[in-house]
């Protein structure tokens, strides 16, 4: 045989392995090129795994003349063939007797590649459509927010900010990623990293727009009758709120309040829990893992039955209680507006929601963040203390 | 015992993968690996009192059903059309796909999907439901589990129920 043929054989053997089933089912030879049959001889093939067993009868049931049957790209169909293979079976005469025959052809290498293609440009598709359907959803929520009255126009302002830079973010999607699509082929991951991140901001985006009405909700459910209410029961209600939302993720929520605090003030109960519930969920959001410690405390009694409270969350990392430190908070300080549509900045944003909301409520706000003491934020509210304690 | 072959076919990235795992190994990842061909593999459901084993073949995503190989409805009992509830570009086809393999398959059963179910509302599911050219049978979440068994269940007693006519 010449050198040529020699190595072509020794090549391509590796890459198939041909078996001989007999009409009982049974393996009556195999080259074991790809896998060694010893150990499942005693063993009817339709009971070596799965996809033998349903693809079994049919192919038994065929004749000599028939076209063969192959089934490409069989993913792992057994622990012995662990790749990407294709199966053909066929009828074959071997010394005058009818004999099954199954090809195993090993695909891997040749597979490895595309499924990289593949994957990058599944990826892309994907989350292009779920842009898009979260672009649909904020179109209709910006139409919402804008039925609502004066008071929402500020907030409006900010949403409109912001979902311009989504906009933009959108059209940069398309002229980056579109090309790629078209050619079927994506070079590296950086246009996919890019189209996370838009995807991230964008469901930021949703999340904060789905905040926002909740909030405005609250506020316009809003009615002027005030009564009184057991401060316990407002935490009690805000603790269970935030257990459900954060059942399983790595925050937890401490309350602790000072012996001065009335057990009764005056004030609408099923708005402030939705507010003072609101702007901790949001709170949490900035911090993403830690304990969140709320404590509250009277400041200066002006008035005898009015008193300021204090809420002050705090937060610290679970194990060592250290205080969680955000570099960005600090600079949030620095800024003395609420012009934060900066896409980039989720805290920031999450800030200015809340401080809107508090400063909206005759409330007082503000925010500390450093190195040694973590991050701090405050927000203080004036109450009227019920009759009943006075 | 009576076997079955059924097939989970549908769109890219629907989460047939995630159903075929959730199904068969009780488990879920939120990432995201395509498949390329086809993963077989079985599992035992109690149909009343009646055991039955279920031949799932987990296959590519195609964007048109007409791209997928014949050979793999070879034999097939049931289908199992998966589609994604938050991307209508999956459920946009449905009509012609079902028309393809109910054509494949005259006499298999076949069960229409909505997965994802723990992504959108119940009114967003009202919306797609009105959208869509065809009833669903059921909404599924591969990630919850939500209607997984139930899913094979139901898929399961009319396979059975077509042995027996
Ligand atoms: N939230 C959620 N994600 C899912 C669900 N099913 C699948 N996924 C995700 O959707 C992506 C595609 O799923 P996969 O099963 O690979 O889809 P396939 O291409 O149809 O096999 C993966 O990132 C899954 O984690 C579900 O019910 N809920
Ligand atoms: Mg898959």
């Amino acid at each position: 045989m010449s050198l040529i043929l020699k190595h072509k054989r020794e090549k391509l053997e590796k890459q198939s392995q041909f078996i001989f089933i007999d009409n009982q089912g049974f393996v009556t030879d195999s080259c074991d090129s790809i896998f060694k049959t010893d150990g499942l001889l005693h063993q009817h093939i339709a009971e070596w795994f799965p996809f033998l067993e349903s693809i079994y009868d049919h192919v038994a049931a065929k004749k000599v003349e028939e076209p063969e049957f192959r089934f490409s790209r069989l993913n792992a169909p057994f622990s012995l063939l662990p790749g990407i293979y294709d199966f053909v079976f066929s009828k074959v005469l071997i010394e005058g007797k009818e004999v099954l025959l199954w090809e195993i052809h090993d695909y891997t290498t040749l597979y490895e590649e595309f499924i990289r293609q593949q994957q990058a440009c599944n990826e892309i598709i994907i989350k292009s459509e779920r842009i898009n359907a979260i672009q649909k959803v904020l179109q209709t929520q910006r139409i919402n927010l804008s039925k609502r009255n004066a008071d929402l126009e500020q907030l409006q302002k900010i949403r409109t900010k912001y979902y311009k830079k989504i906009e933009g973010g959108i059209l940069q999607i398309e002229r980056r990623a579109t090309p790629h699509l078209l050619a079927k082929k994506i070079k590296d991951r950086e246009t996919i990293d890019y189209i996370t991140a838009i995807e991230h901001s964008l469901l930021q985006a949703k999340d904060f727009v789905e905040e926002l009405i909740i909030l405005t909700n609250a506020q316009d459910n809003y009615e002027f009758t005030e009564q009184s209410f057991e401060i316990y029961d407002l935490l009690n209600t805000i603790s269970f709120r935030f257990d459900e939302e954060h059942a399983n993720s790595n925050i937890e929520l401490s309350i602790s309040v000072h012996k001065d605090i009335p057990e009764k003030m005056i004030g609408n109960f099923t708005y402030l829990k939705h507010l003072i519930g609101g702007l901790i969920l949001n709170y949490a959001k900035i911090i993403q893992a830690g304990i969140i410690e709320i404590q509250l405390a009277p400041t200066t009694i002006q008035q005898a039955n009015l008193i300021k409270i204090k809420f002050y969350l705090q937060s610290y990392s679970i194990n060592g209680k250290l205080p969680i430190y955000l570099g960005k908070v600090k600079r949030f300080n620095n800024h003395d507006n609420h012009d934060f549509g900066d896409i980039k900045s989720e805290i920031e944003l999450r800030l200015s929601i809340i401080r809107h909301f508090v400063e909206q409520h005759q409330g007082k706000f503000s925010v500390e963040s450093d190195e040694d003491n973590g991050v701090g934020i405050s927000f203080t509210f004036p109450y009227v203390l019920s009759e009943e304690k006075l | 015992m009576i076997s079955k072959k059924v097939i989970l076919t549908g769109s890219f990235g629907v989460g047939k993968t995630s159903l075929f795992n959730q199904f068969v190994h009780s488990r879920f990842s939120d990432k995201y690996l395509t498949t390329i061909g086809v993963k077989v593999n079985k599992k035992v459901v109690n149909i009343g009192d009646e055991e039955l084993s279920i031949l799932l073949w987990d296959i590519a995503g195609e964007v048109s059903q007409d791209k997928v190989p014949v050979s793999y409805f070879l034999g097939a009992n049931g289908i199992i059309y998966v589609f994604d509830l938050t991307r209508p570009t999956t459920y946009k086809n449905i009509m012609e796909d079902i028309n393809y393999l109910k054509g494949l398959l005259p006499d298999g059963v076949v069960k229409i999907v909505g997965n994802k179910k723990d992504l959108v509302t119940e009114s967003e599911i009202e919306g797609i439901k009105q959208d869509m050219a065809l009833d669903c049978d059921l909404f599924t979440s591969a990630k919850t589990g939500e209607n997984v068994e139930e899913l094979f269940v139901l898929l399961g007693k009319e396979m059975l129920g077509e042995v027996a006519s």
